[in-house]
Parts: structure tokens; C-alpha cells; sequence
């Protein structure tokens, strides 16, 4: 077992006591000083993995090693106070009875007492709260709170840390400002982390590697960039953003779309495929100029209507009768060129953003 | 693989079949001790419809069975339609209409909930016999004499059920109230729309959605009516609880009487049953959140009159009356009444209550805490076992302690004797371990109650973080939940505590020898007919009683945000 992971999942599958099953065999590993995150939509399993790996439930199948210890597998099951692992909750779970210094302090009362305080004050120093170490809970704001669970994770010193959720209680706004806090903490510290959310762009942000889930199982795994730019499945380019879709039927190695028959490498004459194209991908060109270089084709759309947002424009572009459907398909296109509504525009296909996957049967 | 550290001491590598974590472990085996414990008593009265007692069950049968269920149906009804419309009636006077004095009377209802049956009883008793003040006055006035005239009497079965209906309804205001209160007022106001006066609302909209909680309301006071021992006893009404008491010490015969408390056990699964069927099947739910100020009827001139009345009446009746007249009498007779042997008999009620309120909530937290671990079946069958016992009346709970330990205490000293030679006496049944169980049977249902939901109000997240922070499960609730919910585990002890004072059938039959309560000197000194001399006992156990009122009240105004009504205008 290599020495420079830190946790490993192996077969893991897992069915609540109820009967639900959850989990169908997931396994992943996880660097020392890696931040990984689970993705998914809410009731994938990602929080559950997270608890497995705390030992706050007890595991059904599987192996789970932290640290080069086994913790859990068919005849070990470490209880979670003896698994040395650090957990931030979504709602923070501060001891209200005890003080800022008291909670930190919780997870290290085996040290003697001036170590002890020592270490509460270098963990509140690093996540700058020194100042409220007599503080109680109630008297803090959401960021603050949320800082000081991290604290509290982070005192003992644990292999390996645990966020579940851990931004989605704050509003939007102080949301970001933590997430910030949260990663330098982390990357300065180089405190391995798995970390649970559903959303893309979150994850996108703090992850070095990303994990998407569905239905309790692992899609993809993959730095950020791998997982945005080369999805394996459709489910996976659809989590990071909505895509436009067309179905065809591949001949001779391609396949037909509004945009001219496109390249499906690796698929049979008959294979039933979705061509996705991102938003991002339909690029409106404004002066009618020649088609662009590395485009996969071009093809004629009436503006419906254009949006800006922010750094973009949106613009929902009708592109006639294709199969005997009609398409309403959405492009977005950096910078503040607004088309016209009810205009015709020349629209290029980039094909970093077009994604040919086989339709299975059933799925 | 590492194996530094076997997991729970298990040695690693020996076949287990199953995840141990999920299996029988300490909580759940400490949980099922417990119930079974507690069920100890309603199991041993039922078991008894099988001991043959031949002659003495038919003669209970043929003559006083029927007496009996007649007369414990009848105060039923009585206590069922009272409490219904006195309840029902007042809660919708304070939380949906205005009238001068509501702040004062959503409180104040409660009161008459601090006066144990048999307290009121013997006051209405004093004050209304012949040579109460009542009579006296009259005769005063009128210059009849002896027999001349005709005055209720208030010793008789109706006596008895308007007793119990003015200490019992504050059960059905309690939960009629509540359930008024959860009722979105947009419903309210959409029937008045749709064209019902304020009566048609209350009747077609107000009322089928506090059928549940109102019939629950009527099955406690009706339980609680059953559960009477001393207002029957009193009154010479002949009920179960009677029964029990005379079959056991009258005619010496337990079995006996175990037999006619499984009959009355009846009785209360009926009840629990009643209480099922109308809160189950159409669950109601609320379709609106939203919770405005409630309408608040503005009640002028005449009516808001008779909704004073309405609502000073029960409190009249059920406490300032009685209350007064205790407190004049308990004030007379203080000097001769309030000694040593007082003080000894205080004394004695506040160890018993305060040894079984602790008892109460420390098993309770057990079990609470058992279920929080790991909420499995056993468990959750476990504690809903063990809160059962509210249900069983005391004299029903004193006749299921009492034949086992009897039985264990016959059994130890036979052994001892055979082997050391020496009788070391009643050890469960002669000491005061016989009447704490009993308590603890019966009012484990409170303590567990308000320690269940405080923990409720602790999130789960919390016992994971200090697990993950390295502290067993035992540490966690030391260090933890304990400390969290500190006045919650007060209030819990003090609701037994105040129950326990009150208590009288299963402390009458229980209690060592010679080891007299406030309860029990209240109850000899009434029999006696000493009852302004029983008053000074009699105050002390309501002014106790007054506590809870206090707590509950305390818990209702803070229930729900805009409980307040609009304050001015419409």
C-alpha cells in the first residue's frame, strides 16, 4: 500500500439498517495534502461516504484505510473516536456550553495544560480568530463559527479532515469570503482534506481532485480541468453546465448535427450517440466573416433573444427543423456584443466544448 | 495492515458474523431491563386472570362487578362531558376572542390542576355538609332547621364527578388550546369568507382540527379519573380503585383484587385505544404556515361578561375557592397542626419524591440516550413499554408491586433462614423500595417525555463532532448533553416530583409501616372528618402543585411566536 495516501476506499458499498442501499461499490484514494471532493446532487451518497470514513456509520462492505491503518472492513470496525479524523459540519456543531478556547480544546485533552493551550491558541491564530478564545458560540457570526469548527478539526492534528457541506449555511455573500479563508488555511497548512458538496462551481474551486457521484456510485474522477473539459459520461457534462443535445446515429465516423457531420472517433457505423454542445460552444460570429479555423462546422440561427450576464452575452438562437425536432438551443459568448432579436447569425461549433457520447439502452 | 488497536476489545480475527456495532450491545440490554422492570406490575395483574380464586371472584362477580363498572362508566361520562365543555369551551374563549382578563385567564386556567381530586373533594365537603359554612349561612338566614330543607349532596356520585371535572379539565384546555394556537388563522379567515359566522367556523373549520389533540386531552382526564382513589373513596362511590382496596385488605384476597384491576386495565387500553383511532388514521395536516396574529373577536358589553364568567368560574370553583378555604382553615388550626410530626411527614414526602423523581429522570436518560445511539427496534419498543405506566392507575401499580415483592421478599428469607437461620425481614416490600418503584413506574412517561425532546433539541452533529474529537459515547453525554440540558433534566425531576407529592393510592398501599406523607396525613385526617385539621397538609401539597402550573404556562407563552393577539383595532 503506497505511503502517500492518506485515506483509501476500496469495494466500498454500504446499505442503510433500514435496507436503502446507498453505495455500490466505490473506491477512491485521497494524497497526503490533497484537497478531494465528493460531488453530486443531494442523496448520491457523498455525505454518507464521509460519515464511513468517520466511523459514525458502521460500514457494510468494503475496506477503509486512513493513515496505512485499516479502520473498516468486514471484521474491523474502528469506532470513531479512535479513528483520529477531523469533521466540519454543515451547521458548524459548536458546543454552545462551552467557550471558543473550551471547543478547541475538546479533541487535545490529553496533552498536559500549557501545551494544551498552546496549541488552541496557534490553530486560532491560524484561522485569525485569536482574539474570541473566551468567546462563547452564540456571540459569533456564521463565518466566525464557521472558523472555529474548522479550528476544532484541526487542533488534534488529524491525517486527514472532513468537510461536509461546510459553506452551504452561510449566505452568499460571506460564502465566498470563507471558502477563501478556508482554502489558504488548508494549502498552507497542507492538511489532506476530502470534502463533500453538490455544487460544481465549489468544487471546481477548492478541489485539486474531484470525485462525481450519482446514484451511489463514482462517474468520474479527475482534476477540475479533466473533468470540464473531458467528461466521460453525459451526466458528468451536464453537472458543471447545461448543454444542448442533439441525437444521432453515427456513419462511417461521424455523426450528423445542425452544425454538419461531426468527427464520433471510436464508434461503429449504427452506434446510437448524444452530440452536447456547451452553450460555450456555439460561437455567434457578428461580422459574417469566414468560418473559424479549428470549427467543426457552422450553421445558420435566428436570434430569439439576447441576454447580458455579466461577463457574457446569452442568446437563445432558433436553428430550424432538425430530425423532426424543432431546436432551441442557447449560446453564450464572452464579451458585450448583444445580436439583434430576430436576426440571422453565422454560428461555429468549437469542439473543446462538444461532447459525442453512446446512448446505452435503458440509461 | 495495521491492527495497533483491536476494535472494542474483540479480539481481531475472530469470526463475527455481523457488523458488532448493529448488534445487542450495553444501551440495548440496560433498555430492555428496564422495561421489563417497569412492565413488571401491569404484567403480574394481568397474569392473574388466570389464578383460580374460585369462590371469591363469583362473589365479586355476581355483586359488586357491576356496581363497579356501572359507577366508574358513569363518572366517566360525567368527567368526559365536563371536562370537554369546560375545556374546549374556555380555550377558544382565550385564544380567539378579546375580552377583558384573557392575559390573566390563559394562565390562570391551569390552576385548579395544582389541587390533587382528593384535596378538593374533602374542602367542598367541609364547606358544603351540614355543619359546613354553606348550611350554616343558609340556616342563618332561612331559620330552618334540621330537615327541613333539602341541600345537594355533595358525597354522592355526581359530587364526585363535578370534583374530578374541576380539577381534571385544565388536561383538555391544555391540549385544545394548543391546538388552537397551530391553527393557521388563514383558515379561519377563509370560512368566514366563504360565509360562516365566528359559531360556524368554530364548529366546522376550528373544531375538526382540534379533534385530535382534544380527544387526547379528554383520554388523559378520563385515565386520571380512573386512576382516582381518593374523591371515590371519600365519597363512598364504588369504583375500581375502591374495589381493589377493599377486596385486598377487607376480604385479604390479592389475587382477587389483582383480577379486578385487570378489569380496570381494560378500561385503559379502551381509553388507549379511544385516543388512538381519533388522532390516527386522518393525521391533519396543516396546509399553510402561515401563523398570523390570531383574529381575536372582539367580545363587548354582555358577552364579554358571560366570557368572564365563563372563564372565572372554573378557576373560582377548581382553586380560589378551595385554595381559600384551605388557607383559612390550614391558618386556624396552624398552631396545632403544624409540629414535629408535620415537619417528619414534609420530610418523609420530599425523600420519596425527590428519591424517585432522580431515579425517574436518570432512567430516563438512559433510555433516551439508548434511543439516540442507535434508534433501533428493541430500544424504541423498550421506552415505549416503559412510558406505559402513566396510563396504569396507582392502585393498579401498587397490587403489581406489592404480590412479587411480596413474593421475592418470602423467597429470600426462607433462604436465609434455611441457611444463616436468620429472617432479615421485608427488605423490597417493608422499605420504601416498593412505593419509589411504583412511582418510578408510574411516572417514568414525564421525565422521559421532557428528556426525550431535549435531546431532540440537540443536533445529532454535535455527538458526531465530539466523536470525531475522540470521546466515547458515555464521555459524550457526561460531557455534553448533560451539561446542555441541565434545566430541561429540573424540569423533568420537578414534574415527578410534584406527582409523587400528590400521589395517594399507591403510596397507601405501599409505604412502610408507620411512614406517613403529607398525602397520606391529609387523606387519614379527612377520614377522621378532621378536615380543617387535614387543611395544613393539604395546602402544602397544592402550593407544590402550583410549580408545574408555573413551568407550563411559562412553556405555552413562549410556544409560538404571535400567540400575542393583534393588539389594537381591526
Amino acid at each position: 500500500m503506497s505511503r502517500d495516501f492518506v485515506l483509501t476506499l476500496e469495494n466500498v458499498s454500504h446499505t442503510f439498517e433500514d435496507g436503502t442501499k446507498v453505495l455500490s461499490d466505490i473506491g477512491f484514494s485521497v494524497s497526503r495534502g490533497e484537497i478531494f471532493c465528493l460531488l453530486g446532487p443531494s442523496g448520491c451518497g457523498k455525505t454518507t461516504t464521509l460519515r464511513l470514513v468517520a466511523g459514525l456509520e458502521p460500514l457494510s462492505h468494503g475496506r477503509i484505510t486512513i493513515d496505512g491503518e485499516v479502520v473498516a472492513d468486514d471484521k474491523i470496525d474502528l469506532a470513531p473516536e479512535r479513528r483520529n479524523i477531523g469533521f466540519v459540519f454543515q451547521d458548524q456543531a459548536l458546543f454552545p456550553h462551552l467557550s471558543v478556547h473550551d471547543n478547541i480544546a475538546f479533541g487535545i485533552e490529553h496533552l498536559p495544560r500549557a501545551e494544551r493551550r498552546e496549541r488552541v491558541m496557534d490553530v486560532l491564530a491560524q484561522v485569525s480568530m485569536a482574539e474570541y478564545a473566551d468567546a462563547y458560540p452564540h456571540t459569533l457570526s456564521g463565518g466566525q463559527q464557521q472558523r472555529i469548527a474548522l479550528a476544532r478539526a484541526l487542533a488534534p492534528d488529524p491525517p486527514i479532515i472532513l468537510l461536509d457541506e461546510p459553506f452551504s449555511g452561510l449566505d452568499t455573500r460571506l460564502r465566498n469570503a470563507v471558502r477563501e479563508d478556508t482554502l489558504t488555511i488548508l494549502k498552507e497548512r497542507g492538511t489532506t482534506t476530502l470534502i463533500v458538496t453538490h455544487d460544481p462551481e465549489e468544487a471546481m474551486y477548492v478541489s485539486d481532485t474531484i470525485a462525481v457521484m450519482r446514484d451511489g456510485g463514482i462517474e468520474q474522477i479527475g482534476a477540475p480541468g479533466e473533468l470540464y473539459c473531458k467528461p466521460v459520461t453525459p451526466y458528468v457534462a451536464l453537472f458543471f453546465t447545461a448543454a444542448n443535445r442533439v441525437r444521432g446515429i453515427v456513419e462511417n465516423g461521424v455523426v450528423g448535427t445542425p452544425f454538419g457531420a461531426i468527427p464520433a472517433p471510436g464508434f461503429a457505423t449504427g452506434a446510437r450517440v448524444l452530440v452536447l454542445m456547451r452553450p460555450e460552444a456555439l460561437l455567434i460570429d457578428p461580422k459574417g466573416g469566414p468560418p473559424r479555423a479549428n470549427s467543426l462546422g457552422s450553421a445558420e440561427g435566428t436570434v430569439l433573444t439576447a441576454r447580458m450576464l455579466r461577463r457574457s452575452v446569452f442568446t437563445h438562437l432558433d436553428f430550424g427543423e432538425f430530425n423532426g425536432e424543432r431546436l432551441h438551443f442557447h449560446a453564450s459568448n464572452p464579451g458585450h456584443f448583444m445580436p439583434e432579436e430576430g436576426a440571422r447569425y453565422r454560428v461555429d461549433l468549437d469542439p473543446d466544448q462538444t461532447f459525442v457520447f453512446p446512448i446505452r439502452d435503458k440509461g | 495492515m495495521t491492527i495497533a488497536s483491536a476494535p472494542r476489545g474483540r479480539p481481531v480475527g475472530t469470526p463475527s458474523p455481523a457488523r458488532r456495532r448493529l448488534r445487542f450491545d450495553g444501551w440495548s440490554l440496560l433498555s430492555i431491563v428496564i422495561a421489563g422492570l417497569i412492565a413488571v406490575p401491569v404484567v403480574v395483574v394481568l397474569a392473574h386472570v388466570l389464578v383460580p380464586t374460585g369462590p371469591v371472584w363469583r362473589h365479586l362477580a355476581e355483586t359488586l362487578l357491576p356496581t363497579y363498572i356501572a359507577s366508574s362508566l358513569w363518572l366517566m361520562i360525567g368527567v368526559g362531558c365536563g371536562t370537554l365543555v369546560i375545556g374546549v369551551g374556555t380555550a377558544w374563549l382565550v385564544t380567539m376572542c378579546r375580552f377583558p382578563g384573557r392575559r390573566i385567564f390563559e394562565w390562570a386556567l391551569l390552576l385548579p390542576m395544582a389541587v390533587p381530586a382528593y384535596v378538593i373533594a374533602y374542602t367542598y365537603t367541609g364547606l358544603l355538609e351540614y355543619a359546613g359554612p354553606v348550611q350554616e349561612l343558609l340556616r342563618a338566614v332561612t331559620g330552618w332547621n334540621r330537615g327541613e330543607y333539602w341541600f345537594p349532596e355533595i358525597r354522592s356520585l355526581p359530587g364526585a364527578a363535578i370534583m374530578l371535572t374541576l380539577v381534571l379539565y385544565p388536561y383538555v384546555y391544555l391540549l385544545s388550546r394548543a391546538a388552537f394556537l397551530e391553527q393557521s388563522v388563514c383558515v379561519l379567515e377563509v370560512s368566514r369568507t366563504l360565509g360562516r359566522t365566528p359559531t360556524q367556523a368554530f364548529f366546522s373549520v376550528a373544531m375538526p382540527l382540534a379533534r385530535p389533540a382534544v380527544a387526547t386531552g379528554v383520554a388523559l382526564a378520563l385515565m386520571e379519573t380512573l386512576n382516582d382513589f381518593g374523591t371515590v373513596q371519600y365519597f363512598a362511590v364504588d369504583t375500581f380503585t375502591t374495589g381493589i382496596f377493599r377486596t385486598w385488605y377487607g376480604l385479604g384476597e390479592p389475587a382477587a383484587a389483582a383480577q379486578l384491576a385487570a378489569v380496570l386495565m381494560l378500561f385503559i387500553f379502551a381509553l388507549i385505544l379511544f385516543e388512538r383511532l381519533s388522532r390516527g388514521g386522518g393525521r391533519i395536516h396543516h396546509t399553510t404556515q402561515r401563523y398570523r396574529a390570531l383574529p381575536g373577536y372582539l367580545l363587548r358589553g354582555g358577552r364579554s361578561l358571560l366570557a368572564i364568567l365563563a372563564c372565572l368560574l372554573p378557576v373560582a370553583l377548581g382553586f380560589l375557592l378551595p385554595g381559600g378555604a384551605l388557607l383559612v382553615w390550614a391558618l386556624e388550626t396552624a398552631e396545632e397542626m403544624v409540629d414535629a410530626t408535620f415537619v417528619s411527614f414534609a420530610v418523609n414526602s420530599f425523600v420519596l419524591a425527590t428519591v424517585a423523581s432522580a431515579l425517574a429522570v436518570a432512567i430516563a436518560v438512559v433510555m433516551a440516550y439508548g434511543l439516540r445511539l442507535r434508534p433501533s427496534a428493541i430500544r424504541t419498543g423498550a421506552a415505549r413499554l416503559a412510558s406505559m405506566g402513566y396510563a396504569v392507575p396507582g392502585a393498579v401499580i401498587a397490587v403489581g408491586v406489592l404480590i412479587p415483592f411480596a413474593w421475592v421478599d418470602g423467597v429470600i428469607n426462607d433462604w436465609t433462614r434455611a441457611v444463616w437461620g436468620v429472617e432479615p425481614g421485608l427488605i423490597l416490600s417493608g422499605t420504601i423500595c416498593a412505593v419509589t418503584f411504583a412511582y418510578v413506574v408510574r411516572f417514568l412517561a414525564v421525565s422521559f417525555n421532557t428528556v426525550e425532546s431535549s435531546f431532540g433539541k440537540i443536533t445529532p452533529h454535535m455527538d458526531d463532532a465530539a466523536r470525531s474529537l475522540g470521546k466515547r459515547p458515555i464521555q459524550i453525554l457526561a460531557r455534553i448533553h448533560l451539561p446542555i440540558m441541565g434545566s430541561s433534566l429540573l424540569t423533568a425531576g420537578l414534574l415527578v416530583f410534584v406527582d409523587v407529592m400528590k400521589e395517594l393510592p399507591a403510596t397507601l398501599i405501599l409505604r412502610p409501616f408507620n411512614f406517613d406523607t403529607l398525602a397520606i396525613r391529609t387523606y387519614q385526617l379527612a377520614s377522621d372528618e378532621r378536615l380543617a385539621d387535614a387543611s395544613s397538609a393539604a395546602l402544602a401539597i397544592v402550593l407544590v402543585g402550583i410549580i408545574p402550573v408555573m413551568l407550563l404556562s411559562l412553556a405555552i407563552a413562549r410556544s409560538r411566536p404571535g400567540t400575542q393577539l393583534r393588539s389594537r383595532g381591526r
